[in-house]
Parts: structure tokens; C-alpha cells; sequence
């Protein structure tokens, strides 16, 4: 059996050298901040205009996309795809299913950057990743939200 | 009367299912107004940010789990 090609860490260094500008979000978000919870792959918010230079990151490590950017931008949404799978979300906005809205620029704005690996890695805030839970709206969300509401009373 | 749905079938209606907003909203207030599974969740947090008190060393946890559990499976009958 090969082994995995993938490097997180020059990942996320690389994402930071090429200018992406990215959130980490979904459980992986979750575990950097301290939540112990189960994931298999990665979850990016990225601003739409910056799918190409992902996409050419993302092939150093052997990851393909399942739509060019055109496509994707229509789409709202991809997937890259080698040894690990990243789902990709390149919508400039998105609602909960209660009405809420977020924008990624405002989402980018308001991040946490946690250093890691020699990059800084892009979080959103805790309400911003609160509001990202509440778009799937599956049980695992709610409880991946009273971790997060736990990270925050643990936080002050 | 026995379940005839598959593993994963049930696996996904527990943790996977999108719920209505209204359902969801009352799964999440429930889940905080229980102090017995906010105590446990605050329990799982002190340990692992104690355990791995970096970013890092979290990601690099869940990375590690995440190889293991894909290994796993990847053996035969495994």
C-alpha cells in the first residue's frame, strides 16, 4: 500500500504563502480549538476569487478538484480529491436555514488565526462557526455547537 | 419488532439527518440544558486541550486517529 502524500502541515503553509484567503471550518475547526470530536476529511470556506490558487496548492499534494473554478463558483461549493478529500466552499455567502446570513468577507475579517505547523491557520470566530454549524443542520451540528458554547465558557 | 435498517443507515439517522430549523433549534437547547452532558463535554475539553495544548498538537491528534481509523478499515475483514 503507498503511502499518504499528504502533508497538513505544508498544506496550510502553503495556503499561506500562495495568499489564500481561507477558514478552516467543520469538525477540524472544532478540534484546533480543543474539542476532542471525530473527522475524516477538512472543510475550507475560501474567498471565490482565490479557487485557482488553491487549486494549484492543492495539486502539489496530489489533490484534484471535481469542478473547474467556473464550475465550482456556480456550484457554490467542490470537492478536492487525492489521498484526502476537502470539501471546499466558495459561495460569498451563505444563511442558516433560520434566516441568518454570513458573508465570508465578514467571516475573514472577524477570524482567529492559530499558529500551527509555521502558518497561521484561519478559523472563523466562535459565533461565525456557531452560525456555519447551523447550515447542515444534523444532529452531530447541535452537538458539535454545545462544544463550541463550551469552548467559550472555558475560554473566559 | 426488529430494525431492519443497515449499520450505516442507523448511524446516519442519529448523527447525519438534517433536521427541520425548528427540530434542530430544540436539539441544540436541549443538549445545552442538559448540566450532565455539559459537564461531560467540559470534562472531554479540559483533557484534550491538556493532552494537546497547542492547535497543532491537536490536529496532528486528529490526523493520527484519522490514519488509524482508514487503516483499519483497509485490512482485510478489518
Amino acid at each position: 500500500m503507498q503511502g499518504n502524500v499528504f502533508d497538513e502541515g505544508a498544506f496550510f503553509r502553503d495556503l499561506t504563502k500562495a495568499g489564500v484567503r481561507y477558514l478552516l471550518i467543520g469538525r477540524r475547526a472544532l478540534v484546533a480549538l480543543g474539542a476532542p470530536v471525530l473527522t475524516g476529511d477538512y472543510d475550507l470556506w475560501i474567498e471565490l476569487d482565490d479557487t485557482a490558487a488553491l487549486n494549484s496548492v492543492a495539486s502539489t499534494f496530489e489533490l484534484e478538484p471535481d469542478y473547474d473554478p467556473a464550475q465550482a463558483g456556480r456550484r457554490g461549493r467542490y470537492v478536492l480529491e487525492g489521498d484526502e478529500r476537502v470539501d471546499v466552499m466558495v459561495a460569498r455567502a451563505h444563511t442558516t436555514p433560520d434566516g441568518v446570513p454570513l458573508e465570508f468577507r465578514d467571516a475573514f475579517s472577524r477570524k482567529v488565526v492559530v499558529p500551527a505547523y509555521g502558518a497561521a491557520v484561519n478559523l472563523p470566530c466562535l459565533d461565525d462557526l456557531i452560525l456555519t454549524k447551523k447550515w447542515g443542520g444534523r444532529p452531530k451540528d447541535a452537538m458539535d455547537i454545545a462544544f463550541l458554547e463550551a469552548l467559550r465558557k472555558a475560554d473566559r | 419488532m426488529s430494525d431492519k435498517r443497515s449499520v450505516e443507515q442507523i448511524a446516519y439517522d442519529i448523527y447525519e439527518k438534517p433536521l427541520s430549523a425548528e427540530d434542530f433549534q430544540r436539539l441544540v437547547d436541549a443538549t445545552l440544558a442538559n448540566e450532565a452532558e455539559q459537564a461531560h463535554i467540559a470534562e472531554l475539553i479540559a483533557w484534550f486541550t491538556r493532552r494537546y495544548p497547542t492547535a497543532e498538537a491537536r490536529l496532528q491528534y486528529a490526523r493520527k486517529h484519522t490514519l488509524a481509523a482508514r487503516a483499519a478499515a483497509a485490512k482485510p475483514n478489518g
